[in-house]
């Protein structure tokens, strides 16, 4: 995994020093002198070798020095820090609600699978993943905002003064990007049950007496999570993906908005680094998924 | 239940191929013809609700949603149709060569798919524009090689799943080469496989587009982009929500005709 | 009398033509005995032990005549009551044990998961107790470490004997075991029918024995019942069906046996 970690580090960095555009330039201005230019060449350390700035680059990230921003001249990392608890608590949130609302929905639509109840949920779920999450979140944001005026849009709440307030503003956000994500775990989820419904321990539950919905609760469900533990992992990521996108429709200063207006401002120390955590927390994500997969599912436990 | 069973495979079919011929049809008589220019502005007309002369109605600079819609939904097109196509071509290549061959060579190119297959495509879109800059050329770019890991994993496995089949042991015995095998013997088998997985590239690819140019950094104005309308429509919502309603509505179609399309043909299978 | 069949009938309404497979089935069961019933696959035995056991789904089925469970109709009972009585009255084992028990969970947990249900007073210490003396009971080595274990970590065998203390662990008055040996090879059949034997005689549970192998069925049982496309065709004690077979297909059947000694 470090060996991933590395390598993409690597491609991060090389691909951002294929680009043309000297940082140096781009931070002084076109009409800086060309000594003012050289000195900061030389004080940035953009006047040694590839791999020896790599080398360095790399070192001061594993210290957790992730360079000075451009535009705005703080450090990367005080920067990220301060946006990241945003980022993280949205992505939580509708993590929470994809996997809380996903579960007994699947569980009562899997109860009366081929009956109405079934056709018309299956309908809805194919509407449901078609919307993209921000056109959900804008219609939000005009329907609870500005029809009902129970949310005030752009009124996002720092955390650091009250963090009731801000948890408070990320629901409906959290709310657009869990709901695809939900009709799809449903329908994954639905036909996992199913395929899992019909197994022979499911007879042997219900002859121990079991009701239906003892026997899915009990005995089905945990079976069939198995196959929706990668695609949750995966979820995570595109749940931050998604929060880029979310955060702009709410006007929420998260992670997502810093790499939107450093990629404008070309400010590339806090694009890689921005990137280079994402990865982690893909990387992470996969790790977190095959340990999952050990707690969940006892035959690929080694003894 | 087989009989319901049929009846519903054929509904998924069918109202996904009405969705996608409507609004394909509509692209293609853009081409030649909308409603009104789609650039043309009038003060007049500034936020006009829908109506009989403007059936979407008009936005802040009076011009015409309904034709800027489908100059927008031809953009969309174009581009998910160009990405698929890049991250197929290209997701073919990488993935039979590593799951023909094997080897060392696909150890290091899957090793590097996985971590950039979990990476969200919309973010390695995002990076990859941020490198190429913006614009509608760049985006489809962006967005074809983003897709081209999940393309390749796709067919590698697939790939690899035939090469223990016995008609490719009976090819290469009758001596055809390498790309002879791959190439006539294999990847006509893995069509079915590859062609649904195109449609849902597709609508990723549909959903990713409209994703970037609501960010501001697909498509440039003045041409028309759904994603764009969007943002654009998010500052008018109150004075006039139908800006926003009904380019969202055809991007929800779009990828709804496309999945129900996937969805029936998987089905058939 | 423990169980009475009474005209039992199936008919299936999945298809767009209804299909007979079982038809006209009588017979009773006494408490403490064991009931054999033989046929080959198809013939309705074991749509007759589900339907004993309240395991038929109830769609799409029609169901004949009356099945008494101490003197009460399963077939038309509440689903509630006979949830009451499954697991707790009346017990089932199938025929793969690799794949009746839930792999997911531990093999204490299944075992006790009757008394869960059924004697809710009890306490987790006495749960444990009963299930680890009943999973000595079917003579497993090492019941502590069984219990700790999940199924894949078991044999055939030994799984099934799970199966079996499972299902003995709420003291039932029936066990319906269907072709429970099958999926076993022969050194463990032979071990099973024993613990079966032991049970019955220990325990005083009625046993319902289902198999198309009528060399166990002999072993094994007081009773017999021959079964054909769903049709009951003999009954009777199992020496008088093995020395006198009055039916053409029961001769045919026993014919059919290969000779050899056990």
């Amino acid at each position: 995994m470090l060996l991933t970690l590395l390598a993409v580090s690597f491609i991060v960095f090389a691909a951002f020093e294929i680009i043309p555009g000297d940082a140096a330039v781009s931070r002084l201005g076109s009409n800086a002198t060309k000594e003012t230019v050289e000195a900061l060449r030389v004080q940035m350390g953009l006047d040694k070798p590839f791999i020896v700035r790599y080398l360095n680059w790399l070192s001061g990230f594993v210290k957790g020095d992730f360079g000075t921003s451009i535009s705005y001249n703080l450090p990367v990392s005080s920067m990220i820090l301060e946006k990241l608890p945003i980022t993280v608590t949205l992505t939580i949130l509708s993590m929470i609600m994809t996997i809380g609302i996903s579960i007994p929905l699947s569980l009562l639509i899997a109860k009366y699978a081929g009956s109405k109840f079934d056709r018309i949920s299956y309908g809805t779920n194919q509407f449901v993943m078609a919307v993209p999450s921000f056109f959900l979140g804008i219609m939000m944001s005009w329907f609870f905002g500005m029809v009902l005026k129970l949310f005030r849009p752009g009124g996002y709440i720092s955390y650091k003064k009250d963090f009731g307030g801000f948890l408070g503003y990320l629901i409906l956000p959290a709310i657009a990007i869990a709901i695809p994500k939900c009709a799809m775990s449903i329908k994954l989820l639905r036909s996992a049950i199913l395929t899992e419904a019909g197994k022979d321990y499911v007879r042997t539950a219900y002859s121990r007496g079991l009701s239906t919905m003892e026997v899915l609760y009990r005995h089905v469900l945990k079976n069939a999570m198995i196959p929706l533990i990668t695609f949750w992992g995966m979820a995570v990521a595109d749940m931050i993906a998604g929060s880029i996108v979310i955060e702009q429709v709410f006007n929420i200063p998260g992670l997502g908005r810093i790499l939107l207006t450093s990629i404008a401002n070309r400010d590339y120390p806090v694009v890689e680094a921005v990137i280079i955590l994402i990865a982690f927390v893909v990387l992470i994500m996969n790790l977190v998924v095959d340990i999952l997969y050990r707690v969940v599912d006892p035959r690929l436990r080694k003894d | 239940m087989k009989k319901w069973f049929k009846k519903h495979q054929n509904f998924n079919f069918i109202t996904g191929a009405a969705i996608t011929g409507i609004l394909l049809f509509t692209v293609f008589v853009s081409i030649f013809a909308t409603p009104y220019d789609t650039t043309a502005m009038s003060v007049a007309d500034k936020f006009a609700k829908p109506s009989f002369t403007h059936w979407m109605g008009c936005d802040n600079y009076g011009r015409d949603i309904l034709s800027r819609v489908m100059e927008g939904m031809g953009n969309t097109f174009l581009i998910a149709v160009l990405t698929v196509l890049i991250g197929t071509v290209f997701g073919v290549i990488v993935g039979s060569l590593c799951g023909y061959f094997g080897g060392l060579l696909d150890d290091i190119l899957m090793r590097i798919n996985d971590v950039l297959f979990s990476f969200p495509s919309i973010l390695l879109a995002l990076v990859i524009i941020s490198l190429l800059g913006t614009g509608r050329l760049n985006v489809t770019l962006a967005l074809g090689i983003a897709f081209i890991p999940s393309f390749a994993r796709i067919v590698r496995s697939e790939v690899k799943k035939q090469c223990s089949l016995d008609y490719v042991k009976s090819a290469a015995l009758m001596g055809a080469g390498h790309i002879r095998i791959i190439f006539v013997h294999i990847l006509p088998n893995i069509m079915p496989v590859l062609l649904s997985s195109v449609m849902i590239g597709f609508n990723n690819a549909v959903l990713a587009e409209a994703g970037l140019s609501y960010l501001g950094i697909g498509v440039q104005p003045p041409a028309a982009s759904l994603g764009r309308m969007l943002s654009e429509a998010q500052s008018y919502l109150f004075t006039a929500p139908w800006y926003a309603i009904f380019p969202g509505i055809v991007i929800v179609l779009t990828v709804l005709g496309f999945a129900l399309l996937a969805e029936g043909t998987t089905e058939e299978n | 009398m423990l169980l009475s069949v009474e005209d039992f009938g199936i008919e299936f309404h999945d298809h767009d033509k209804p299909e007979r497979v079982v038809e006209g089935v009588s017979f009773t069961l006494d408490k403490g005995e064991i009931l054999g019933i033989v046929g080959e696959s198809g013939s309705g035995k074991s749509m007759t032990a589900l339907a004993i056991a309240g395991l038929l789904p109830r769609k799409k089925l029609k169901k004949e005549g009356r099945i008494l469970f101490e003197g009460e109709d399963v077939l038309t009972m509440e689903r509630h009551k006979l949830r009451t009585l499954q697991g707790d009255e009346i017990c089932m084992i199938f025929q793969e044990p690799m794949t009746a028990l839930n792999p997911t969970m531990k093999i204490g947990t299944q075992v006790e998961e009757a008394l869960r249900i059924h004697h809710t007073q009890m306490n987790d210490a006495a749960r444990k107790e009963r299930a680890i003396k009943w999973l000595e009971n079917v003579e497993l080595d090492d019941p502590e470490r069984v219990y700790e274990s999940y199924p894949h970590q078991l044999s055939g065998g030994m799984r099934q004997r799970v199966m079996i203390a499972a299902a003995m662990v709420g003291g039932p008055q029936l066990l319906i075991a269907d072709e429970a040996t099958t999926a076993l090879d022969v050194t463990v059949q032979a071990q099973i029918i024993k613990l079966l034997q032991k049970i019955n005689k220990e325990s005083a549970v009625a046993i319902l024995f289902i198999s198309h192998d009528l060399s166990l069925i002999r072993q094994i049982s007081h009773n017999v019942l021959v079964m054909q496309n769903g049709h009951l065709v003999e009954k009777g004690a199992v020496d008088d069906i093995f020395d006198h077979p009055k039916q053409e297909y029961t001769k045919k059947l026993i014919s059919a046996i290969p000779k050899v000694e056990l």
